[in-house]
């Protein structure tokens, strides 16, 4: 009995000891990302004025530097290729926990915002590399169903999402880079785009396909906006097609007196040459649409 | 508690400790404490199912001993009579009672008879089937005069509840386990490194093979009508793969834990992808059950003893009950008559005990004859695990079908490679290791080897633990 059970603490320590050299990948992680927007975010490096939240629509259609020269504030995109609104509320009382809270929020409404699909998600593989963080560490537990207490003692548990994919440096994907305050619009074309055709019918919207925690969480979204009184503008981009009357009619329905700022019908947003793809423009029809965002919040700021 | 979970972890160490230092005094403390303890293991799912196993536990445990005391062969039937329907009658009507009534309700409706159905919301107690099957061969053997009965009631009941083997097997025999708990337990140091060796290796088959299997089985079989016929053949390998994982895992979870105790339970799957055939594969699967099925089922309806048309009629018998004990639904008494199918050649041609030594005996490789039988009789096991693993017997169909119709020469939709790797893992390690007991069976490696291989195994089970949680698929059974 004595023989096994100094077996057992031998084997225990040794398994610590093994596991405590985890502790190494487990600080690099961080620094092999290139999208560090995250870790700005959670480490309070990021003081901004306004932030533009959102899925791809956010950080391909909206130009801060742009929002930034002609508003003269500072602007940041927390916009993320396929986050769901459930994300957009974490980043947004992420970013609401610093002292220095923003006057100006914009969040881009997608089709799909409140009803549940596969395109949108909440991004936890956003999270995974910073696991080093005890804060983020406890998110990932919530949402995994992880055990905490296993992750408080054992690095190797801790980091284990991140096997093994993570531990390379990561390269900016074409349609995921970074440029100056987070903006990610491309100037290409998607080679299946090239002979799409501009769809000029109505689009459906059923109510039937709603997700009530994507709902609860856009009021969530509005409600931390409300409370910090921060300006909240909702954004409707342009798509490769007509724009969806019945989604839009829900949505002010929702979201009540919040000023939703809806493009305009401009003869760009029926040409490609201003789109990357059917959902999102490219830089050239970024810079046109930001710049009536722009002249719609002067007009706001005005009133 | 499942015995991958962190209750287990804190469980099983305070068992071992009270066990082995305050409740080693004699047999009786021994006994008595593995009873409260399997009865807190088995109180932890539901406790309102504790007064079943306990009701189950004393009739058999009252029935055997008026078995031996009557001299009436007559007497001795009827209490077994009251056995066997107490415990069938428990196992059909909380597993099979909602099936009957749909189903014929369904084959009524067929003819134009239309019929109120009256169904439960019946929760099916866990390891009713297992332990049901245990008290049944006790009563049996009894009766048959292989065992004497116990008159020691505490014996009997840790016996029927003892709680590594209670709700997933393996299904123990009387003769095997029974005669342990009437004997002081002595701790050994090598057959408790034995039972920590087999623990590890069968969570690293639940939780590295089978729950990460899982994820991608479930999104195929769930949606299978949108997948390529790749996607579909990968599923139903994965599924193979899983479903082993699992059983396997948790049965060496269990024959490990027992040896921490000093208890020595049988051997329930011997390495049975590397069959050569069907016949092999159902001595290498689940042993427990199909020896279970042949000792008081298909021997006494008269097994292959006379003539070949019993023996075609007892072996379809015992592969449509086999099917039938898995679960409530056609799909599995199709999976039981598949197998039966595959058996029927071999049984007809004498060969159905061919192939009874260790594959590659001696050797590293298989021959290529070898390796094609092995191959074939996966590629036929794995089709009847599609109607295992599919809801209904349309949707086996229909996703047989679809391998067929939707395949395309391309890389199929579905291409874990990660998952290739972990299953090309274990069965590297299994076929070293088929002449074992169970592949972390190295005792006999030196000792820095040993630790190396224990410390590979367990971070691989740390860090490939999969994100999804998922109960041991025999749970349903």
């Amino acid at each position: 009995m004595k023989k096994f059970i100094i077996n057992i603490i031998v084997f225990t320590l040794l398994l610590f000891g093994i596991d405590s050299l985890f502790i190494i990948p487990m600080n690099k992680l961080p620094e092999l990302q290139y999208d560090k927007r995250l870790e700005l975010l959670f480490t309070n490096k990021l003081n901004f004025d306004a932030y533009i939240y959102g899925s791809s629509r956010a950080s391909r259609d909206i130009i801060p530097k742009q929002i930034q020269e002609s508003l003269n504030i500072t602007c940041f995109n927390l916009g993320f290729l396929g986050s769901n609104i459930e994300f957009h509320t974490f980043l947004l009382h992420e970013t609401l926990k610093k002292k220095q809270k923003p006057k100006l929020v914009f969040l881009t409404l997608d089709d799909k915002i409140i009803q549940y699909n596969d395109r949108l998600g909440f991004r936890m593989d956003k999270l995974y590399p910073l696991v080093k963080y005890d804060h983020i560490n406890e998110i990932i537990n919530k949402k995994e169903g992880k055990s905490t207490l296993l992750s408080r003692i054992l690095y190797s548990y801790r980091i284990k999402e991140n096997f093994p994919g993570n531990f390379r440096k990561n390269k900016p994907h074409k349609l995921d880079s970074i440029f100056e305050f987070g903006s990610q619009t491309v100037s290409f074309r998607n080679k299946k785009f090239k002979d799409t055709i501009y769809v000029d019918r109505e689009q459906s919207y059923l109510k039937d396909e709603e997700n009530s925690i994507l709902i609860d969480s856009l009021k969530s979204f509005i409600n931390l906006c409300n409370t910090n009184k921060i300006n909240l503008i909702l954004v409707y981009p342009p798509e490769f097609k007509a724009k969806n009357e019945a989604f839009l009619k829900r949505i002010k329905l929702l979201t009540k007196d919040i000023p939703i700022f809806i493009y305009k019908d401009r003869l760009e947003y029926k040409n490609p040459n201003y789109f990357s793809d059917v959902a999102h423009l490219n830089k050239k029809g970024a810079m046109i649409f930001t710049n009536e965002l722009i002249q719609f919040v002067q007009s706001k700021l005005v009133k | 508690m499942l015995f991958n979970s962190f209750e287990f972890i804190i469980f099983l160490p305070l068992v071992f400790i009270f066990y082995w230092f305050f409740f080693n005094r004699g047999i009786k403390t021994q006994n008595l404490f593995v009873l409260v303890v399997s009865y807190i293991f088995y109180g932890w799912w539901d406790w309102r199912f504790l007064s079943l196993i306990a009701f189950s536990s004393l009739i058999d445990f009252i029935v055997a001993i008026n078995i031996e005391k009557t001299s009436s062969q007559k007497t001795k039937k009827i209490f077994l009579t009251l056995s066997l329907i107490t415990n069938l009658g428990f196992l059909v009507f909380f597993k099979y009672y909602n099936f009957f009534v749909e189903s014929l309700s369904i084959a009524l409706e067929q003819i134009g008879i239309s019929i109120d159905t009256f169904t439960l919301n019946i929760v099916l107690p866990v390891g009713i089937s297992f332990y049901t099957f245990q008290t049944i061969s006790y009563t049996i053997d009894v009766y048959r005069k292989r065992l004497k009965p116990t008159k020691n009631i505490i014996n009997f009941f840790a016996f029927v509840s003892f709680f590594p083997q209670l709700v997933a097997g393996p299904i123990e025999r009387a003769t095997n386990l029974l005669p342990q708990f009437e004997k002081k337990r002595f701790f050994s140091y090598q057959y408790a490194s034995e039972g920590m060796r087999q623990i590890l290796w069968g969570l690293f088959k639940k939780i590295v093979i089978a729950d990460n299997c899982a994820k991608y089985v479930n999104q195929v079989f769930n949606n299978y009508e949108i997948y390529d016929g790749g996607s579909l053949i990968i599923a139903a390998i994965l599924f193979a793969f899983q479903i082993y994982g699992d059983f396997s895992g948790y049965s060496d979870i269990a024959i490990g834990t027992s040896k921490l105790f000093g208890f020595r339970l049988m051997k329930n799957f011997n390495f049975p992808y590397f069959s050569r055939d069907i016949s092999e594969f159902w001595r290498r699967w689940h042993i427990s059950l199909s020896t279970w099925f042949k000792d008081y089922l298909y021997i006494p309806l008269g097994g292959s003893k006379n003539g070949k048309l019993k023996a075609i009629r007892n072996t379809f018998i015992i592969f449509t009950v086999s099917g039938f004990w898995h679960g409530a639904n056609w799909t599995f008494i199709a999976w039981g008559i598949f197998n039966g199918i595959y058996y029927l050649p071999l049984l007809l041609a004498n060969k159905n005990r061919k192939n009874i030594d260790i594959i590659a005996h001696n050797k590293f490789l298989p021959s290529l004859k070898e390796i094609i039988s092995i191959i074939v009789t996966f590629f036929l096991t794995v089709l009847g695990w599609v109607f295992f693993r599919s809801n209904t017997l349309s949707d086996a169909f229909l996703f047989i079908l679809n391998i067929f119709k939707r395949f395309e020469f391309s890389v199929p939709k579905i291409f874990p490679l990660k998952m290739f790797l972990f299953v090309f893992l274990l069965i590297s390690i299994e076929w070293i290791q088929r002449q074992k007991e169970h592949g972390l069976d190295i005792s006999d490696r030196p000792i820095i080897i040993r630790w190396l291989i224990y410390m590979v195994i367990t971070f691989i089970t740390i860090l490939f633990n999969s994100p999804n949680k998922y109960d041991f698929i025999y749970f349903q059974f």
